[in-house]
């Protein structure tokens, strides 16, 4: 593997520390991966938080059998895709202070991409924007580490004819 | 990385560009409830849901409590929708500080919607409006996401930076506690202190800090006192007294009239 990030080995246990640890540490990746996920920053603000929050109070469920981060981005991701599916689509904004509509462009986009399975979409966007690993990817979607390598191939694949076909 | 050619990470890059801010502060996450998701609705929760409706009324015909603050938001995100915008425009356009158009001050960008608390009377959404004349800041009470139900402003004599810290009842047994900051400053915490000497983070946002005070901080002897605002570094920027006598509960019939005890700038 590859240039992927290697996060933390795994934690005896998830201490409120270490849980702030990862968030100031790859905050802006968690952002980065739940817009992605939920196609509206203000949505993408929420679900980080959601699921910090569920990982503080659920800390005590964290069993240690992978990294710690790893776990916390299951959680994350699994709050912004609650978020999105109880949301109507909106058009996104970036993550300025006074950010103003998204150009239609951009919706575009995101209903060419949210055309690609869901699990393809999200280890893309797991592998991409917080450049995680293959085993990361796994634990964080709940599938083997195995399946994560074609899972990943088949959506950067469809991606490509995706980005051939638009101008960009 | 190799697996991405230009045209895909051009692609993806246009989806979720990327940015230099991270998320909001900690401070936020760990004051912030889990949303409770009921999947279920198995025999005992609904027993235990009968139960606390009923408990919920009653207290609510005794008149004796009121909701929670069930959660704040990020200062960066939730802007006010255009008509909140054109509410709050217009109240302060009919308002005058030392024969000033209080309106001059606003800028509709800035107004952010800060927390969401609810009472008997129904939920509600709390926005700070950080106003471009130093350390004045006015919050927006608004029903039903559409209709400004209560506001309030604060303006320092004029120099000071920092708002007056006050505490306000926005609705009866709600009250909050808000202030304005340098945008600049080096504030690395905002810390609101109890008369049992506890303490809690308030939220922050890029100039303003805000804090809705929990019920069991309004008996005496756990009011607030006072805040205080922290650099990055640790050592202490401002201190800010309250006298807590002010807090009270007032008649129901007062819905919609604020009260302040303002602290010492």
């Amino acid at each position: 593997m590859t240039d992927a990030l290697a996060i933390d080995p795994p934690a005896a246990d998830a201490t409120l520390e270490a849980i702030e640890g990862v968030y100031r540490s790859r905050g802006a990746a968690f952002l980065r991966v739940a817009t992605a996920i939920t196609g509206d920053a203000a949505a993408a603000h929420d679900s980080v938080q959601e699921g910090f929050a569920l990982a503080i109070r659920h800390r005590s469920r964290y069993r240690g059998d992978g990294p710690l981060e790893a776990w916390i981005w299951r959680l994350v991701v699994n709050a912004a895709r609650s978020t999105r599916r109880r949301r109507a689509p909106v058009p996104t904004a970036d993550a300025g202070d006074h950010a103003g509509p998204a150009p239609a462009d951009v919706t575009e986009l995101r209903a060419l991409v949210a055309k690609l399975p869901e699990r393809q979409r999200l280890a893309v966007f797991l592998r991409y924007y917080a450049d995680l690993d293959y085993a990361a990817i796994g634990t964080a979607l709940g599938i083997r580490t195995g399946t994560v390598s074609a899972t990943l191939a088949a959506g950067i694949r469809s991606l490509r004819r995706m980005a051939e076909e638009v101008e960009l | 990385m190799s697996e991405f050619d230009p045209k895909t990470t051009a692609l993806l890059d246009r989806l979720a560009p990327a940015t230099a801010a991270g998320p909001e502060a900690w401070a936020y996450v760990v004051t912030r409830p889990e949303e409770r998701r009921w999947c279920r609705l198995t025999r005992r929760r609904a027993l235990v849901l009968a139960l606390a409706v009923a408990a919920l009324a009653a207290a609510t015909a005794a008149g004796g409590v009121h909701g929670l603050v069930t959660r704040y938001f990020p200062g960066a995100a939730h802007e006010a929708p255009l008509d909140i915008r054109r509410e709050f425009k217009q109240i302060l356009s009919q308002s005058t500080i030392e024969g000033v158009r209080e309106v001059t001050w606003l800028d509709q960008r800035a107004i952010r919607r800060v927390a969401h608390f609810s009472t008997p009377r129904g939920p509600y959404d709390f926005y700070v409006a950080p106003l471009t004349r130093p350390g004045s800041l006015c919050t927006l009470t608004v029903e039903g996401q559409t209709t400004v139900v209560d506001q309030w402003c604060n303006h320092p004599p004029a120099g000071r930076r920092y708002g007056v810290i006050a505490l306000a009842q926005v609705e009866p047994g709600v009250w909050t506690v808000a202030g304005r900051t340098p945008a600049g400053a080096p504030i690395g915490s905002v810390t609101v202190r109890f008369e049992d000497d506890t303490e809690t983070v308030a939220a922050r946002g890029p100039g303003w800090f805000v804090y809705l005070v929990d019920p069991a901080r309004l008996r005496p002897g756990h009011r607030p006192v006072g805040v205080d605002i922290t650099r990055t570094d640790g050592t202490r920027l401002r201190r800010f007294d309250f006298f807590p006598g002010c807090i009270r509960q007032l008649p129901e019939d007062v819905h919609g009239v604020s009260t302040s005890c303002d602290g010492q700038p």
